[in-house]
């Protein structure tokens, strides 16, 4: 197909359907040559086209070429698709959106139609059939309409079709526009153009200063050459024709480079504006082309060429646009490296505290077993001394007994006292005599027999048992602890080494010894199955375990000692290569959203209440647990709430790789 | 006759019987009862009351198994009948919390840390019997040898003028 001669008028039939395109063609070029002079051609060129892409391209290069397209005809059902669609298309372009267009319809119903109507992409509609007289009043219309809105100039070309009063208007805003400030509205706005590229703005403004100032000195520095020293004043600005320059401001904390997506090629114009006073060092990084433009110079230009106004406006626009950009990104860096940073501050705080405890623990675990010793030997070599030295058999009887018969509860204690006293009458010799460890009235009977100083021999020697007894006891418990606290090292640290025969189960039985304190009311079920020795740092394993106990109790007890509940404390071989150890609590629960955090760092439902001295986060309980090649798990709904650990059997984690995992966090 | 009472409220034996020996220096007149938790102590003070003693001076460890040493005095305390027992908490490791929570609540007289001594554990105790006495206007005569005589005799007369 040829394309239309430039400058000329284009009417557009939109149509996929030969026979019927053909016709209106034909009706609207006769309209057409019956309008014009009997030898002038044809003031406008009428052509078929079969779709949106083909209208488009035909429309736009007529634009490009000076012509217009004032009115393009539709057909509604195209073999390639809705004609509204190509309507729309042809809305949606802005060169095209003044073109008149019209809907060719068999149909009376307006139904799907209705989009284009609304959004204004229909200017008119003709039925088929159509008549000669109808299709040359719609052309009329549509050609008035555009013409003498969009190019008034041309009116003469249809004076034939146009009647008087359009034509008069069309005369009216022709006259218009000559009064109009000239080539406003031909182009577009510099500042309003989005297409324009800086490289072009950059040669336009050359051109202009170029122009204004004939021809200003080129510069030429090598790298390294400072061209604007920061806090200098400023004497004019720099356009940079090649090379780069960098931009930089000293800070408290060093230099800062601005990111070279804010730094365009004329360097100073910001700082003009900011009281002349450069607010930044420029610095040519390679060999630099430019054109110095003093201010005096500027100002010339801009008051001998409005274009050099708009072009630096344009300019200064972009730069503080690139710049408000930029900063943007900063601040959310910025706000991400602040909360990456306060978290590892807050770890780095934690682990240090850990640490510390952990090592306390650790020295006092030490110290503590000198004495611990010393107290529980001293205690069995007294009570071996003292049975030698004793020498009525019957006070080394009591004493003996003493030492070996479980102590009364309170209330036999008191029963006794109570009964013996009803048989005696005697209140306070009863109590001599129970706490001679005489619980028996007949026994009772028979010592007082023995009369006051026998009872008081006795009582001594009962007094004597029960003492190495309960020191004995006592010794063992501090001792207890003291191991309980020795095997609780830091969990974190990687500096123990694995052992690689750790009895789980054991481990757990300390944890429970630790918070032994805490249990209250509460009843702890235990069951374990025998499971094999593993690979594995004792003391991270246990805080996991006395982790797992106090959430426990204090989810029961919400802060205070429990008053009933239970916790399960459950050690079991899953498979043949897995350990499972799982402790359930009869508290609350935990709720559901709250789940899928909970071992996540920093995550705390205490509200930042302490309530641990020993103990570490979950999410630490999780970190130990991956260390070791563990899964950990929670599942919860109120009255059971299950924190379980899995472990594998056989197989040893190297230690390079916790240590690595250990970095990780850290970063 | 009537005797005063001090109950003892720990649930480990050994600390029980340290307190028990430790206290065991005043004569006849003053008798020491023990229990072992909060429910024990309770059964305990009905027994007390059904012999038709007086429990003058409960001395309660913090930790209990189930309820606290603190909720058994807050408990005395509440009970109008019970109030003026004095009451003395003896204890390893309360809170600051809990510490303040006995004082407001349950008029605590005294409190005892472990590991306690002998001397000072005795001194709280013939403090609190005698303060219990004189208020209590129980005849001081027989306490004079066991308790804080001078404080009796001083107090006796008193009442006197008063009534």
């Amino acid at each position: 197909m040829n394309l239309p001669a430039p400058s000329s008028s284009l009417i557009l039939v939109v149509n996929t359907d030969p026979v019927v395109g053909e016709a209106l063609v034909a009706d609207l070029e006769s309209i057409l040559e019956g309008c014009s002079l009997p030898d002038a051609p044809s003031p406008a060129i009428v052509r078929l086209v079969d779709g949106a892409e083909q209208t488009l391209r035909l429309a736009k290069a007529t634009i490009a070429a000076g012509g217009i397209v004032p009115v393009v005809f539709v057909e509604r059902t195209l073999s390639s698709g809705r004609g509204v669609d190509v309507l729309l298309d042809l809305h949606e372009d802005p060169d095209l959106i003044a073109v008149r267009k019209i809907l060719v319809t068999s149909k009376a119903s307006l139904l799907d139609v209705d989009e284009a109507l609304n959004r204004g992409a229909v200017h008119g509609m003709i039925t088929r059939p159509w008549t000669r007289f109808g299709l040359g009043e719609q052309l009329e219309a549509q050609l008035a309409t555009y013409l003498v809105e969009h190019a008034p100039e041309r009116v003469e070309d249809f004076v034939g079709l146009l009647d008087g009063e359009d034509l008069s208007k069309a005369a009216a805003r022709v006259e218009e526009r000559k009064l109009a400030p000239s080539g406003e509205s031909e182009s577009t706005h510099l500042i309003l153009d989005h297409e324009i590229t800086n490289q072009e703005l950059e040669d336009r403004l050359v051109a202009a200063l170029d122009r204004a100032l004939g021809h200003p000195p080129r510069l030429r520095v090598g790298p390294g050459t400072i061209l604007i020293e920061e806090g200098d004043d400023v004497g004019g600005i720099y356009v940079v024709l090649d090379g780069t320059v960098r931009l930089s401001s000293k800070t408290t904390t060093g230099t800062r480079v601005l990111h070279e997506r804010s730094t365009g090629s004329i360097v100073g114009l910001l700082s003009l504006a900011s009281h002349r006073r450069a607010m930044l060092r420029c610095r040519a990084m390679t060999e630099v082309r430019a054109i110095p433009i003093t201010l005096h110079q500027l100002a010339k230009a801009m008051d001998s060429d409005p274009e050099v106004l708009e072009l630096l406006t344009r300019v200064l626009i972009g730069s503080l646009a690139r710049r408000l950009r930029r900063s943007d990104e900063l601040q959310v860096e910025l706000d991400q490296s602040l909360a990456a940073l306060s978290e590892a501050r807050a770890s780095l705080v934690a682990s240090a505290r850990r640490a510390t405890l952990g090592d306390m623990a650790a020295g006092m675990a030490h110290e503590l077993n000198n004495p611990v010793a010393a107290l529980s030997r001293a205690v069995e070599h007294l009570q071996e001394d003292m049975i030698e030295v004793i020498e009525s058999p019957s006070t080394k009887m009591h004493v003996n007994r003493a030492i070996m018969a479980e102590p009364p509860s309170a209330a036999e204690a008191r029963r006794a006292k109570a009964t013996i006293s009803k048989r005696l009458g005697d209140r306070s010799l009863a109590d001599t005599l129970v706490e001679a460890g005489i619980l028996d009235v007949d026994a009772a009977v028979e010592l007082v027999g023995h009369g006051r100083e026998g009872i008081r021999q006795v009582r001594a020697a009962s007094r004597l048992g029960r003492s190495l007894r309960n020191a004995t006891s006592a010794a063992e418990r501090i001792g207890s602890l003291v191991k309980s606290l020795g095997g609780y090292v830091r969990g974190g640290d990687g500096q123990r080494p694995m052992i690689p025969d750790l009895d789980v189960t054991e481990g757990v039985e300390n944890a429970l010894r630790l918070v032994a304190h805490r249990i209250g009311g509460v009843s702890i079920e235990r069951n374990y199955e025998p499971v094999p020795l593993i690979t594995a740092r004792p003391g991270a394993l246990q805080q996991v375990w006395t982790n797992f106990l106090i959430n426990a109790l204090d989810a029961m007890g919400d802060g205070e000692a429990p008053i009933d509940g239970v916790i399960g404390v459950e050690v079991m071989r899953l498979d043949q290569n897995t350990i499972r150890v799982a402790v359930t609590d009869s508290g609350p629960g935990i709720p559901e959203a709250l789940q899928s955090k909970i071992f996540e760092p920093k995550f705390t439902t205490k509200d930042g209440r302490v309530k641990f001295g020993l103990g570490l986060g979950l999410s630490i309980a999780a970190q130990i647990v991956d260390e070791h090649h563990g899964q950990i798990a929670l599942s919860s709904r109120p009255g059971h709430t299950v924190f379980s650990v899995e472990l594998p059997i056989g197989r040893s984690p190297d230690v390079g790789q916790i240590q690595d995992s250990q970095e990780e966090r850290l970063r | 006759m009537s005797e005063l009472v001090v109950l003892v409220v720990e649930d480990e034996p050994e600390v029980r019987d340290a307190i028990i020996r430790d206290l065991d220096t005043y004569g006849d007149t003053i008798r020491l009862v023990e229990a072992e938790s909060f429910e024990d102590a309770l059964v305990a003070i009905r027994e007390i009351e059904s012999e038709g003693d007086f429990l003058g001076l409960v001395l309660a460890d913090h930790r209990l198994p189930g309820r606290t040493g603190v909720d058994l005095l807050v408990t005395l305390n509440d009970d109008p009948t019970s109030r003026r027992i004095r009451k003395v908490l003896i204890t390893g490791q309360a809170g600051q919390e809990d510490t303040i929570r006995a004082i407001n609540d349950a008029a605590l007289n005294r409190y005892i840390a472990k590991p306690w001594d002998a001397g000072k554990l005795r001194h709280v105790v013939t403090e609190q019997l005698t303060d219990f006495v004189i208020e209590a206007g129980l005849d001081p005569l027989p306490f004079v040898r066991d308790l804080d005589g001078p404080r009796l005799l001083e107090a006796f007369p008193r009442r006197g003028l008063t009534e």
